[in-house]
């Protein structure tokens, strides 16, 4: 043959690769870092420089796991795949054709796709309700006049617990909800803080951070209805409303 | 009571031309629509439905047919309602039969306790209980709506009469617009009395007297704003278990005993319903405990080493003892920051409390017991110490939420 066609070697190459994905195990880091490579070698032109020995080795090597050559043509539409990295005037590619049992969507790739995630079988709803300033003594649930309807004498077992504590101040609705569940789901809050002066700042980091993550908002569907103290500082005062905060510089 | 809202994140009008409208309501309806539409859309995913209402936080809303069903109810005088709130504890069982009423703390001015209906104050108290039941029926609303879709033996219901105690700014007079407190601005008597009959509706954001939110917190002392005392920080909890722990033989309306600091009922939520979560391991560390322990046991006390610090009124407890610094400065008190007088951290008085056998901290054992005092301050700085939240000044009042 007379000059290379690089052309060619590319072809041979992603043939190769497309043969390559039918091995079902792979992972997404993979798949993500084996395209990031296989656009990198089409920019610079080094597509196609490895030998069928070298490939039919590393996929002795790595049967059964992740590959960079398996992984490298899961992202993309493997018909298409040659044809760019032809370019304008190049043959067109050799085709390969799977058999339909061996088609990626139909059996291996499907395990490499992120998972729905569920509740467990069995798991209940839960309705969470909880008051603001209502002190110990304020209903008749406990001991006081104000009518609960619902909260006692109810046929279903119910605990009620008289050493149960919460902070000084608001913090306590917080943990309740994380603010994943008021971005995943129709939120509404309301600002109280009409004055503008800044929320109370307490120091415990410790329970700050473990707001961010609430495992039954993407479980379960979630929803979040009421007041809400996860509203930043910044967007509490009304529109067009400096805070005081601000101007007296605390 | 129209507050600026948002949906999402974005921000949303005020529903200025609504006639009627309480937030509360329409939380609930928006609650209630929400849950009928998941049900009808994917029943067989489960839901999490929070309803967060704005009662009875400041101010307290209601319609002037559930105000006028509370007209008369409370002319007896705070002390006496205190005294037959905690009557009606004994009587239901909430608290323990050896439990005391507390004193009332002597930084309450003379007279905190008279409803002062001479001056035109009488409707205060009568306007938060209509405004609390209010509230009450439209979670009774979400309730019925969970009923009605044949979930209700399939939910687990988590309410928490929280989110800390009863509110002591409004004073000895109350506030007809609570934001005059926090401006240190006395409202004037004349134009509060003249406007006594708009309580309860949009045109006030009112805030009770003292002595009620005293009353409210039956039988503790103090209120919210003071973590050092069972006023501020201690709450009344229900958890229905409906279908899913049933059978385990346990009687209804069982009072859980022992004593249940830094609870977080997520972690009791989240153990209850067995789930387990894919990011668990990047959580960051926290001290709170399921409370799935208290459902197999009522008299279970904390099997973990409960240590309650709080910086702004420093108090701990470990073991059934509380220590709590004696509160410096009123909730009600509102211009101590600005005025300089605040006390400083270190010259704080501590008391001292048996609270596995003195369920209210009625009895001061600060005289009696300084080994054990020393012993819970010198926790308290450690403790203080390792968890970043060491009190580096005394706080003063500040804006409520």
């Amino acid at each position: 043959m007379g000059a290379p066609n690089p052309g060619q070697d590319q072809i041979r190459s992603f043939t190769l690769r497309i043969s390559c994905i039918l091995r079902p195990r792979v992972t997404r880091a993979g798949a993500s870092r084996a395209l990031h490579e296989l656009r990198a070698c089409l920019s610079q032109g080094k597509a196609g420089t490895r030998s069928r020995s070298r490939i039919s080795n590393q996929r002795k090597k790595t049967h059964g796991s992740a590959s960079i050559h398996h992984d490298g043509c899961r992202g993309a539409d493997r018909r298409q795949l040659g044809c760019w990295s032809l370019g304008a005037g190049s043959p067109a590619p050799a085709r390969t054709t799977l058999r339909r049992q061996d088609r990626p969507h139909d059996k291996g790739l499907r395990k490499g796709l992120p998972k729905m995630v569920e509740a467990p079988k069995g798991a209940p709803n839960i309705l969470l309700i909880l008051t603001d300033d209502v002190g110990f003594g304020a209903s008749s649930t406990f001991g006081d006049r104000s009518p609960r309807r619902r909260w006692t004498g109810w046929r279903r077992t119910d605990f009620r617990y008289n050493n149960f504590h919460t902070r000084l101040f608001a913090r306590p609705r917080a943990p309740h909800c994380s603010a994943d569940a008021t971005i995943t789901a129709p939120t509404r809050a309301s600002s109280w803080n009409w004055h503008g002066l800044p929320r109370l700042r307490l120091a415990d980091v410790e329970e700050q951070r473990d707001l961010r993550r609430n495992p039954e908002a993407e479980r379960l569907h979630t929803s979040w209805y009421g007041k809400n103290h996860n509203v930043p500082t910044g967007r509490t005062a009304r529109p067009g409303v400096r805070p005081v905060a601000d101007r007296v510089g605390l | 009571m129209e507050p600026g809202s948002f949906r999402g994140h974005k921000a949303i009008e005020p529903p200025h031309d609504a006639k009627n409208y309480f937030f509360d309501k329409d939380m609930a309806d928006h609650t209630i629509g929400w849950i009928r539409m998941q049900h009808a859309m994917a029943p067989n995913k489960p839901f999490l439905a929070y309803y967060a209402p704005g009662t009875a936080h400041a101010p307290h809303h209601a319609p002037k047919d559930w105000i006028a069903k509370f007209k008369g109810k409370f002319d007896q005088g705070w002390d006496k309602v205190r005294e037959q709130t905690f009557a009606r504890q004994k009587a239901a069982g909430v608290i323990p039969p050896d439990a005391k009423l507390t004193e009332r703390p002597q930084a309450f001015p003379p007279g905190t306790a008279e409803r002062r209906p001479e001056e035109g104050l009488r409707p205060y108290d009568e306007v938060y209980a209509a405004a609390l039941a209010h509230c009450d029926y439209q979670m009774s609303r979400i309730l019925d709506t969970i009923e009605a879709q044949g979930e209700l033996d399939n939910t687990l219901v988590i309410y928490i009469q929280g989110d800390n105690g009863a509110s002591a700014e409004g004073g000895m007079q109350g506030l007809l617009n609570e934001m005059t407190v926090f401006n240190a601005i006395p409202e004037d008597m004349k134009e509060v009395t003249r406007r006594m009959n708009e309580l309860g509706g949009p045109m006030t954001f009112n805030h009770y007297p003292v002595g009620w939110a005293h009353a409210m917190d039956t039988p503790f002392q103090w209120t919210k704003q003071i973590a050092s005392h069972f006023g501020g920080t201690r709450n009344g909890m229900v958890i229905f278990l409906a279908g899913t722990h049933q059978g385990q033989g346990r009687p209804p309306h069982a009072v859980l005993l022992g004593h249940r600091h830094h609870a977080d009922p997520s972690r009791g939520r989240r153990r209850a319903c067995a789930h387990e979560h894919p990011m668990a391991c990047r959580r960051s560390p926290s001290r709170a405990r399921s409370l799935v322990y208290t459902f197999d046991d009522a008299k279970a006390v904390a099997t973990y080493d409960a240590v309650f610090r709080d910086v702004r009124q420093p108090r701990i407890y470990h073991e059934g003892w509380v220590a709590a610094t004696t509160p410096g400065v009123a909730p009600w008190d509102t211009s101590a920051e600005v005025q300089g007088r605040l006390p400083a951290v270190l010259a704080y008085k501590w008391e001292l409390y048996n609270v596995s056998k003195d369920f209210s901290e009625a009895v001061d054992l600060a005289a009696k017991e300084p080994a054990k005092l020393k012993e819970l301050q010198d926790l308290f700085w450690t403790e203080a110490e390792e968890y970043n939240v060491l009190p580096s000044r005394t706080a003063g009042s500040t804006a409520s939420t």
